[in-house]
């Protein structure tokens, strides 16, 4: 713009602070806590090594020596190998690749079946929120591993259909969650004020359901995610989830148990990766959900 | 300067020198109990509101006067709450018929809301900025950069102090006072014609009211809009009001110019009303009213506040519910012996 503003107030105005710019706050309020701090750390290094596994330097995690059979970690192989010579690294990220993979896909599910349901009923109400509400609750009763089981038993070995399975099982828990915050939200003086502006209640929904309930459901997404990591892994475990050669954390549990005596560091390291990742989101969850309460409860 | 057409004014009815009229105006509140399902909470209420007039709904709690100014958005729950007939015109045009699609339209951008509690009223999760900028982005062609330079032309008209930090601030960062001024910005941002304000100053501290109040009646001025407020408090009514309404058990007892309403009350309850105001340098014997309003439901069937008046003697008051007289010069009353009992007002 050229030449001074004739309207320009005779006071200086000050440069435009972003100084509470929500994304800010929120960092800030993470980083006080270490652990949880440190848990977004590991978390964050161990999705990177997974995700960029095949582009890394290391061995083919299928690809077998028989003659390096069950080394001890350390040497050529930094964790050693698996009873077909396997470089467990590779295996490990590899198996951990399709185990984020699977509890995305599960949580996906569930989010897409829960949230948007859950969102209209809790702010709607009346007779449509109390038979969906019914609806959830009897999928909810459904055991999820027996239902993935049933699911494998029709479409055959495969983790995809097994995990979508799951992730029904978890959507009740995402309705529940938008469903509670939405019908909180909907008798705001905010949201009747939004009307008074002459938004309709699907933009109504859309903004200001969706800005309230967002913290809640992050908090929910990665609790969930996590218990995605565990289904997989109980899964696989039982041999129903990925087939061999390819890995995952929960079927190199099961090859690794019946050598538990004479290489426990086979059964150990999947075991460990399991352990942390859960921990580790479990933990940033946690410092998630302390913020968005803390944030609330000004 | 007003940007909008009148086109719709080219049906001519009487009411279109009215900014709003309010006639025959009855709503009920759902109840399986009551007969017909309905329980009659407002009967009969008629009210006009003329061009850049400031018009006071006086009444206490459950007397009908929110009910009325949500029926004129048409924001009544439909779960809970029936307009049962009744005509509600701005400008002429019929609310009451509009297809809900039109309704939302005329939200916003014809008739402006602000509402009791502006702790509550502005999303916590939003910056003022952003919520001021979706109203203009709902009703206005205005895009971008426009929205932003309004935004902030509006928080400069309601008195907000640097609005170019006030727009980047969440609602928890703002004094009551201040989030009132926001509410108010975002009702007047379309220049509506009319603007209800439902108990705009209960939930702020006295000052803040006064502040609040002087700026409600300067934007009348300036916008060229016509203002309801309903409050419980007489002294809003005094400061800001041209006229007032009073309304008791779901019915307008009276209806008069401030001073008049003030000086020479008409209707027992309105005298009974002056009389429970606290007064400065007065010793402090307020005087409450006998007994308590009737519930909705169970409205007694001659004049509804009878039970507690002092006046009570003809037949008339007990019998029939006594009709809204109009005494001329802008007055009315509903009582049947306005003519034969002197009423006290204020005293000056």
């Amino acid at each position: 713009m050229s030449g001074p503003s004739t309207l320009m107030v005779d006071q200086p105005v000050p440069p435009v602070v972003l100084a509470s710019s929500d994304r800010a706050g929120w960092w800030r309020a993470f980083a006080r806590n270490r652990l949880s701090l440190a848990a977004l750390v590991v978390l964050t290094l161990i999705v990177l090594a997974a995700v960029l596994s095949p582009v890394l330097p290391l061995h083919h995690p299928d690809a077998q020596a028989l003659a390096d059979r069950l080394q001890s970690p350390g040497g050529k192989y930094l964790l050693g190998t698996d009873e077909l010579g396997r470089d467990e690294l590779a295996r490990i990220l590899a198996a951990t690749r399709i185990s984020l993979w699977a509890a995305l896909q599960a949580t996906l599910v569930g989010i897409v079946l829960g949230v948007p349901i859950g969102l209209v009923t809790g702010f709607v109400g009346g007779r449509l929120d109390s038979m969906l509400s019914r609806a959830f609750d009897t999928v909810q009763s459904i055991p999820p591993l027996i239902l993935a089981i049933a699911i494998v038993a029709v479409l055959g070995r495969q983790l995809t259909p097994a995990m979508i399975a799951i992730g029904i099982v978890f959507s009740p828990t995402f309705y529940r969650v938008s469903r509670a915050a939405a019908s909180t939200v909907a008798n705001e003086t905010y949201i009747e004020a939004s009307r008074a502006m002459g938004r309709s209640n699907p933009r109504i929904v859309l903004t200001h359901v969706v800005g309230n309930v967002a913290p809640a459901l992050i908090v929910q997404t990665s609790t969930t995610f996590a218990f995605g990591i565990l289904a997989e892994a109980a899964l696989s475990y039982l041999g129903l989830g990925v087939q061999p050669p390819s890995a995952s954390l929960g079927s190199m549990l099961t090859s690794a148990a019946n050598l538990l005596n004479s290489s426990p560091q086979l059964t150990v390291e999947p075991g460990l990766m399991i352990v942390v990742l859960v921990l580790c989101i479990s933990l940033v969850s946690d410092a998630l959900r302390d913020i968005s309460s803390g944030e609330r409860s000004r | 300067m007003r940007t909008r057409s009148r086109a719709e004014s080219g049906s001519a009815t009487p009411d279109t020198d009215l900014a709003l009229s309010i006639r025959g105006l009855e709503i009920g509140v759902l109840d399986p109990a009551a007969p017909g399902g309905l329980v009659p909470v407002v009967t009969g209420v008629d009210l006009a509101l003329a061009p850049r007039e400031i018009l006071g709904l006086v009444g206490e709690s459950g007397s009908g006067k929110s009910l009325t100014s949500l029926a004129v958005t048409r924001l009544l729950d439909p779960r809970t709450v029936r307009v049962q007939s009744g005509s509600i015109r701005l400008f002429g045009r019929e609310l009451l018929s509009l297809s809900e699609p039109s309704m939302r339209a005329v939200r916003g951008q014809d008739i402006g809301m602000i509402f009791q509690d502006p702790m509550t009223s502005l999303d916590p999760a939003f910056t003022v900025g952003y919520q001021l900028s979706s109203v203009l982005r709902r009703h206005t062609d205005l895009r971008d950069r426009a929205v932003r330079e309004r935004a902030l032309e509006l928080l400069g008209l309601v008195g907000l102090g640097d609005p170019r930090r006030r727009i980047e601030q969440y609602p928890h960062q703002l004094s009551g006072g201040a989030r009132q001024r926001v509410m108010i910005a975002m009702a007047v941002a379309c220049q509506p014609r009319v603007l209800i304000a439902d108990e705009p100053t209960t939930a702020l501290d006295a000052t803040t009211q006064a502040q609040i109040l002087e700026l409600l009646k300067s934007l009348a001025d300036t916008l060229d809009m016509s203002t309801l407020i309903t409050t419980h408090d007489l002294g809003v009514v005094a400061d800001v009001c041209d006229r007032v309404a009073v309304m008791y058990a779901g019915q307008i007892v009276e209806q008069a110019r401030v001073e008049q309403l003030f000086y020479h009350p008409k209707h027992p309850y309105t005298e009974r009303l002056l009389m429970s105001l606290p007064r400065v340098g007065v010793p402090p014997d307020l005087q409450g009213i006998p007994g308590q309003p009737p519930r909705a439901g169970t409205f007694p069937p001659g004049c509804r506040f009878a039970p507690r008046c002092s006046y009570v003697d003809a037949p008339g008051c007990v019998v029939t519910v006594p009709p809204l007289r109009p005494l001329g010069d802008e007055r009315a009353a509903r009582c049947v012996r306005v003519d034969d009992v002197h009423l006290s007002g204020v005293s000056t």
